[in-house]
């Protein structure tokens, strides 16, 4: 009895010590989850920048590429032009040349021309704005030409489409028939024609 | 109890007599209740075990003394509060893992996407310095290309025109074309100042096409053509014939959705207030004249 009586005693002063330890472990463990708590939901926030930077970054390098694309595009188009004598110096010399091959090669009965002074055509604004649906570009854009009235006479209709033809699509020059008058003659058509070379940026 | 070797009368609970054969017990079912209160371990193990820890904490192994079972209740709490401490410690403990778990992988995700994240920074950087490279000003590139495309939009062509105008007189084979004032419409500003060469054609005799109150509101974007044509008709046909072929010139180049008639003036007035002059072979024709726009 007294064994049992001891062993009860023992228990009895050691259950204090149990319920200690046993709370001891709960407030660890509290304090070990709460820290990894805090840890997790730290890294959790330094996860979420991270995506964030770097979806940032995507779409900076998307728009960039975009932004490359577009402009080689435009540069390949600038280069054509600038191929095809829009965006060039004007060359009158090489101009009058290509108009009097091409009278030479088709044949044209007669041709006389006269070249005026270069000059400055206006565009509206909202001729860019309509391109490039950018409202801001409120000046006008000023391009330059090079005007020359052309007389054909004694000419048949086909001989005239040939000419313009010959003209519009010369490799010197961006030239285009801008407005024709026709008469009726005795031995074909008089034709006189206002023909332009376009090109930019005009001279001052 | 029956005290030994007294035989007792009834023993067996059933009607079978007992025989040398026969075993000295029988397996009787489980009582009703019994079934219904504790729930065998193969039909339900987690009431079975359930029901075996209430029993164990609920109810005393022996029907002794109160006094007598203080150190084994004693024993149950003990137990209770080690299996709950071990329990509740065990789950804090397992989430503590499992939230330092999570944050090591977010970590390492954090470095992955940081080094990416600065690859496609390097990326950018190069696309940036290849357009840099480009090396002609942006602004003079878009305005060369919108001038461009300014200038040279689709437009009705000549040749384009006239085939169309062609079409329509071969409806009316009577009129005979003597003039023709082909006219392309570019879109200005009214600060432009006017050239030379951008005066009225002076060979062009017939009336002003466009007329000035449709050239003063053309001034806008959409490519067009204006067209004027002057001709004569023969006057030693009859009236009504060429009255007939006028209407269906006209019908004809109406028909055409991109030719708009802008003004005419046939060769005859039908009207009840015009007057027809002529003489028993002929009628007196006036040149007729037409203005048109060609859009696209």
């Amino acid at each position: 009895m007294n064994v049992a009586r001891d062993l009860w005693n023992h228990y009895r002063q050691a259950f204090p010590q149990l319920l200690i330890r046993a709370v001891v472990g709960c407030i660890a463990g509290s304090g070990a989850l709460y820290g990894a708590s805090l840890w997790s939901s730290d890294a959790e926030l330094k996860l979420s920048a991270a995506q964030r930077r770097l979806s940032d970054a995507q779409e900076n390098l998307r728009i960039s590429q975009n932004l490359l694309r577009n402009a080689r595009a435009h540069h390949d188009y600038f280069i054509s032009l600038q191929r095809s004598g829009f965006a060039a110096a004007p060359d009158l010399i090489a101009w009058t040349e290509q108009l009097l091959s091409n009278f030479r090669q088709l044949p044209l009965p007669s041709l006389r021309f006269e070249i005026s002074p270069a000059a400055i055509h206006l565009l509206p604004p909202a001729v860019r704005q309509m391109q490039t649906n950018d409202q801001s570009l409120n000046e006008p854009l000023a391009v330059g030409y090079q005007a020359a009235q052309v007389t054909l006479t004694n000419l048949h209709e086909e001989e005239w489409m040939r000419f313009v033809e010959a003209f519009e699509n010369a490799p010197k020059g961006r030239g285009r028939v801008e407005r024709c008058t026709a008469r009726r003659q005795t031995l074909g058509l008089e034709v006189i024609c206002e023909i332009r070379w376009w090109f930019y940026p005009p001279v001052r | 109890m029956a005290e030994r070797n007294v035989p007792i009368s009834v023993w067996f609970w059933g009607v079978i007599p007992p025989s040398p054969d026969t075993t000295f017990w029988f397996s009787e079912p489980t009582p009703a209740a019994i079934t219904k209160k504790l729930k065998r371990f193969e039909d339900d193990p987690f009431s079975a075990l359930l029901s075996w820890w209430q029993l164990r904490v609920t109810f005393p192994p022996s029907l002794a003394p109160t006094r007598w079972l203080r150190y084994w209740r004693f024993l149950q709490w003990r137990r209770i509060l080690i299996a709950g401490s071990l329990l509740l410690n065990g789950s804090l403990f397992a989430a503590a893992a499992v939230d330092a778990w999570q944050a090591s992988v977010a970590l390492r995700l954090t470095q992955q996407l940081e080094a990416e994240q600065l690859g496609i920074e390097k990326r950018t950087q190069e696309t940036l310095a290849a357009i840099s490279a480009i090396g002609i000003p942006a602004d003079t590139l878009l305005a060369t290309i919108d001038s461009y495309n300014a200038i040279f939009s689709d437009s009705p062509t000549l040749a384009n025109t006239l085939e169309q105008i062609s079409d329509a007189l071969g409806q009316a084979p009577l009129f005979r074309l003597n003039q023709l004032t082909w006219q392309r419409s570019l879109p200005q500003t009214d600060l432009a100042p006017s050239p030379p060469s951008a005066s009225a054609n002076p060979v062009s005799t017939g009336p002003l096409c466009p007329p000035p109150e449709v050239a003063s509101r053309a001034n806008n974007i959409s490519p067009r053509v204006w067209v004027g044509l002057e001709g004569s008709a023969p006057p030693d046909r009859p009236l009504r014939e060429l009255h007939d072929s006028w209407v269906k010139l006209i019908a004809a180049l109406d028909r055409n959705p991109s030719i708009k008639v802008l003004s005419q003036t046939p060769p005859i007035e039908t009207a009840p207030h015009a007057s027809i002059k002529g003489n028993e072979r002929t009628i007196e024709v006036a040149p007729f004249q037409l203005c048109l726009e060609f859009s696209k």
